[in-house]
């Protein structure tokens, strides 16, 4: 069962330069108790297209389109407003990536992640919520909940803290949660501590997570199911072995191959996607991937490439692939 | 072959008070640092935020006051100010290259500063000359020389600080994880440019990452620091392959590996707790306190940096046991 069905969603910022198409015609869905990845670099459109999903653009100047977005049956395009600050936080939560910025410096912590319960379970009292806040911190292995929930962010380290934001978002018990790139600023070795938190967590209470990151080799081992982006649009889509082990689009398997690792032969250079990442003022008819890829071809340039189921669960935007050959030995 | 740089116990403290009358307590950024570098070798420096990578290689170029032990480059101790020679021999290149360039400046203002600085060139034509043969090295054309840094992409900045950092011709380089702000697809184009211009100018390098993977591949050999002190050094595929100290054992096994088999077959090993203050540091051993083998002895004693096998140290009173466990 899919507990969010995004179809066809847009999103645009204008500027002096004409219209920034941050996300293009973008479809997917999310399912009950999966962990989906979606990965892409900086302006392919991830962390914008999540936050359409929590409507937390300010419409306008931002245009949102989209066919439909589906939460728990409910339409969120057309939604009332306080119906949909029913639902922040309480049915769908976000976290974020400086988790610093994202708490008020002034508040003690255990008063803000207790807000949550304010506004959205109105007859707890206040002994009942500061018990529910000692326990959330307890679940997410912060230890001396009593004090720690006395004290101020900064008094927190950044793993902590990101701890202290997981307890926030989670306390609700919300069915789905948004972490746009929530270790990105953290050591590998807190990455994993936190990385195993939603795993335990997503298995004890059932939900569904999206996580974004720009480190592919970070979802290899967490995530049950990957969207690759790419300048806006979804280029591929599949299971976690899907993706890593029969990459379809040229982007995803040039992305695979520039990983290094020490593994990899030190002699020969590593393999390398040519050129940058297109202008997003300039948003052409063609596949977004024209420019860099090795396998394209004369339509690729005039018309975007629609999307090819190629097992139930793996999809891909590419000419080339469709044809199963050539695209093998790209 | 012989040592381009050697460092040898290195520290770097800085005083830190608490509020204006306190007593002054002190930061042990970098503790009794030794290690040396091969010259036409890559050194890679791993290790987390806070270990105190970045201030080694800010106290060898200079950039941050030494408190204690010696530098030598190319034999010769380095003096307590880097003369401008030096300066000239040594380069770094920074983790951002937004931060490092001059946003007032034209790419040509910026690039004819090192040359004239060192008095390297002699007329303008031969400026001119030595900035455009620079930049096609590093994959830029002309047209860039007019214009400021805003109006390029992070990769191509960082093309221009390489570009910057090489004028001068240096024989050692420090990267400080000059790669770290780029994003994934323009990382390998970089890491492919330093690896070719390294064969190129027969460079030594200092790489500092928090990235493995990049090290792994990358350098020749690789220290693992911790808390300011350094607890590992091996050659990277030994390391890789079989590191010694607990540490090292466990910031290996967390690394994400792009093979989703790999990631649900093997063990991760999940260090409990963060790294500790680097004010009044612990006594002994600084990983005691997420050491899963640590004992009475490494709380009261701090092990020293020893040769385990050929080339191969740690520092770790257990390292010799734990040579072919794979539990951690």
């Amino acid at each position: 069962m899919n507990i969010l069905d995004v179809s066809k969603l847009s999103v645009g910022f204008p500027s002096r330069k004409g219209m920034i198409h941050a996300v293009n015609d973008v479809s997917f869905q999310l399912f009950d108790n999966e962990i989906l990845g979606i990965i892409g670099e900086s302006g392919s459109g991830k962390s914008v297209t999540v936050k359409a999903i929590m409507r937390l653009h300010r419409i306008p100047p931002t245009v949102v389109k989209a066919e439909h977005m589906i939460f728990e049956g409910k339409e969120l395009l057309t939604l009332p407003e306080p119906e949909m600050t029913a639902l922040r936080g309480n049915r769908i939560s976000m976290i974020f990536q400086n988790p610093m910025s994202a708490f008020n410096p002034i508040m003690r912590l255990g008063d803000q992640i207790g807000e949550v319960l304010i506004s959205h379970k109105a007859r707890m009292g206040r002994k009942e919520r500061e018990e529910a806040v000692v326990q959330a911190f307890e679940e997410v292995g912060i230890t001396n909940p009593h004090v720690r929930m006395r004290q101020y962010p900064y008094e927190f380290s950044g793993g902590m803290l990101q701890r202290a934001m997981i307890a926030s978002a989670l306390i609700a018990r919300p069915s789905v949660l948004l972490a746009d790139e929530p270790t990105t600023g953290l050591d590998v070795t807190i990455q994993e501590q936190i990385l195993q938190l939603i795993r335990s967590l997503r298995d004890r209470n059932g939900m569904s997570v999206v996580f974004i990151t720009h480190d592919l080799s970070l979802l290899a081992g967490f995530a049950d199911r990957i969207i690759i982006m790419y300048a806006g649009c979804i280029v591929e889509q599949g299971l976690v072995d899907e993706i890593f082990y029969s990459p379809l689009h040229p982007y995803t398997k040039g992305l695979l191959l520039s990983i290094p690792s020490a593994s990899s032969d030190r002699e020969a250079d590593l393999f390398q996607i040519k050129g940058q990442p297109p202008d997003p003022h300039e948003r052409a008819a063609g596949c977004p991937f024209y420019e860099r890829c090795d396998a394209r071809r004369k339509e690729c340039s005039l018309f975007r490439p629609a999307e090819i189921a190629v097992t139930e669960t793996h999809k891909v935007s590419c000419f080339a692939a469709g044809s199963g050959k050539e695209a093998a030995d790209v | 072959m012989s040592d381009l740089l050697r460092v040898e116990d290195l520290s770097v403290h800085f005083p830190v008070r608490r509020n204006p009358f306190g007593k002054p307590r002190v930061l042990k950024a970098v503790d009794h640092v030794s290690f040396s570098i091969e010259r036409n070798t890559v050194f890679g420096l791993c290790g987390e935020s806070g270990s105190g990578k970045t201030t080694v290689g800010k106290a060898i170029i200079g950039l941050k006051r030494r408190t204690g032990g010696t530098v030598f480059f190319d034999g010769e101790p380095l003096p307590e100010r880097n003369s401008r020679e030096l300066r000239k021999r040594m380069q770094i290149i920074f983790q951002d290259p937004v931060g490092s360039l001059n946003p007032q400046k034209t790419i040509r203002e910026l690039l004819a500063e090192p040359l004239r600085i060192h008095r390297l060139a002699f007329s303008r034509d031969e400026e001119e000359e030595r900035i455009l043969s620079m930049l096609e090295k590093v994959g830029l054309g002309k047209e860039v020389l007019c214009r400021h840094p805003h109006e390029f992409s992070g990769g191509q900045l960082q093309r221009i600080c390489i570009c910057r950092s090489l004028l001068t011709e240096p024989e050692f380089l420090v990267c400080d994880e000059s790669i770290a702000s780029l994003d994934v697809s323009i990382q390998a184009q970089i890491i492919n440019l330093l690896r070719s211009l390294k064969r190129e100018f027969n460079l030594t390098v200092l790489f500092i990452s928090h990235n493995f993977a990049v090290l792994g591949y990358l350098a020749d050999r690789i220290g693992v620091m911790y808390l300011g002190s350094i607890v590992e050094v091996a050659p990277a595929s030994e390391l890789s392959s079989e590191p010694l100290h607990p540490y090292s054992k466990a910031l290996l096994s967390v690394i994400p590996q792009p093979d989703p088999r790999l990631e649900r077959s093997r063990k991760k090993i999940v260090l409990e707790g963060e790294m500790p203050s680097p004010i009044d540091p612990p006594e002994g051993c600084p990983f005691f306190s997420r050491c899963p083998f640590a004992e009475e002895h490494c709380r009261q004693e701090k092990p020293a940096l020893e040769e385990v096998s050929s080339g191969h140290y740690a520092a770790c009173f257990k390292a010799k046991e734990l040579i072919g466990r794979k539990d951690g």
